[in-house]
């Protein structure tokens, strides 16, 4: 009993072992820990690394429409392509292109953007590149994974078959440790859906 | 201060209580004064302990009471503080991010830590003071000395005593 009200009383200050949590909102981490900018978990200071890009993440020339990445050709109902961007400091905006094929008799995209809680947060559009102008922006996803580590937003938007589009990931400069992390990476999963 | 009193007189007062001095009644002359018999009885010792007052008692009791108060204070922090830091405490990867939540978790741990710490220190001091004021506090015994004696006389005795406090 003494020994059980011992222990009970002991022991008062958390103790949290580098790489138990992830990096939260700002790079936030427990005290005396920091963001690792290659895993995204907290590890104690001196141990972190910066944030890197991982190759082929990061394409030069995609912040405009004309250098957009290309998405492969997609049927009328198509199954899911993800593509692992990164969008270092500096860069404002990643796009991508995609064409909807013109034997459906109706489309619908649905893009679902995920990326990590702890760098600046981003945002994606949905453009019409014939008129050039957004035709939609993302919302909360319906269906989501609910990982707390991770933000994920969603376009699910009926086009017209036979058009062109792009989808553009925009920094927000939110998030962004007061510019101290304003950079993120992200997956875009695009496919295309009969609109119901 | 010393007092005498004489208790009663006892005709015949037993002898066999006085023990043998040599000493033979029978030959002391008729008439005479009585005889002073040398008793080897021990003092008899009355200690009657101190009465604390009611409102020494009182004092003693609300300081040791305030010291209770502020350990129960204590170790509800120190509950809590544990609690808040069994909560946020991590040893394997969680796989969850850190939150203000949890932030604000990990500050409570902290301050109730702290706060346990005082009111710890408060208490003990208090109970430490309360302990210290009993002692100090302690009412003086009163001690009575009795001292017996036994005047033999023809005819009886005179049983008595004188006592000191």
């Amino acid at each position: 009993m003494r020994r059980l009200l011992l222990v009970m009383l002991a022991a008062c200050s958390p103790t949290i072992t580098p790489g138990s949590y992830l990096c939260g909102a700002n790079a936030s981490c427990p005290p005396n820990q920091v963001c690792d900018g290659v895993t995204d978990s907290c590890v104690l200071k001196g141990t972190d690394m910066p944030f890197t890009c991982e190759m082929g993440t990061e394409v030069p020339g995609d912040d405009t429409a004309a250098g957009a990445r290309q998405v492969p050709p997609l049927q009328c109902v198509s199954p899911p392509f993800t593509a692992g961007g990164c969008m270092p400091s500096g860069d404002m905006q990643d796009w991508f292109k995609l064409q909807t094929p013109s034997v459906c008799s109706s489309v619908a995209v649905q893009a679902r953007l995920v990326y990590p809680v702890a760098y600046e947060k981003l945002s994606l559009e949905l453009w019409d590149l014939t008129m050039n102008a957004p035709i939609g922006t993302d919302v909360p996803c319906a269906q989501s994974a609910n990982d707390p580590a991770r933000v994920e937003r969603c376009i699910n938007l009926t086009v017209t078959p036979g058009g062109e589009y792009g989808l553009v990931v925009k920094a927000t400069s939110d998030g962004d440790c007061g510019g101290a992390c304003d950079y993120n990476r992200y997956d875009l999963t695009v496919q295309l859906a009969t609109p119901g | 201060m010393r007092l005498a009193l004489v208790l009663l007189v006892v005709p015949r007062l037993a002898l066999a209580d006085v023990p043998d001095d040599g000493i033979r009644r029978d030959d002391a002359p008729p008439g005479n004064a009585p005889v002073q018999v040398p008793l080897r009885h021990k003092d008899i010792v009355v200690t009657t302990p101190g009465e604390r007052s009611t409102k020494n008692i009182a004092i003693l009791a609300s300081i040791a009471g305030a010291g209770a108060l502020f350990g129960g204070l204590g170790v509800y922090f120190n509950l809590d503080s544990r609690s808040a830091a069994d909560s946020v405490s991590a040893h394997s990867p969680t796989s969850t991010p850190w939150t203000p939540e949890r932030q604000a978790t990990y500050d409570r741990a902290h301050d109730s830590g702290v706060k346990a710490g005082i009111f710890y220190g408060i208490g003990g001091a208090l109970i430490i003071g309360a302990v210290v004021g009993l002692i100090a506090t302690v009412p003086a015994s009163e001690t009575t000395v009795i001292h017996p004696h036994i005047t033999v006389q023809p005819g009886g005795a005179t049983l008595g005593g004188s006592w000191s406090f």
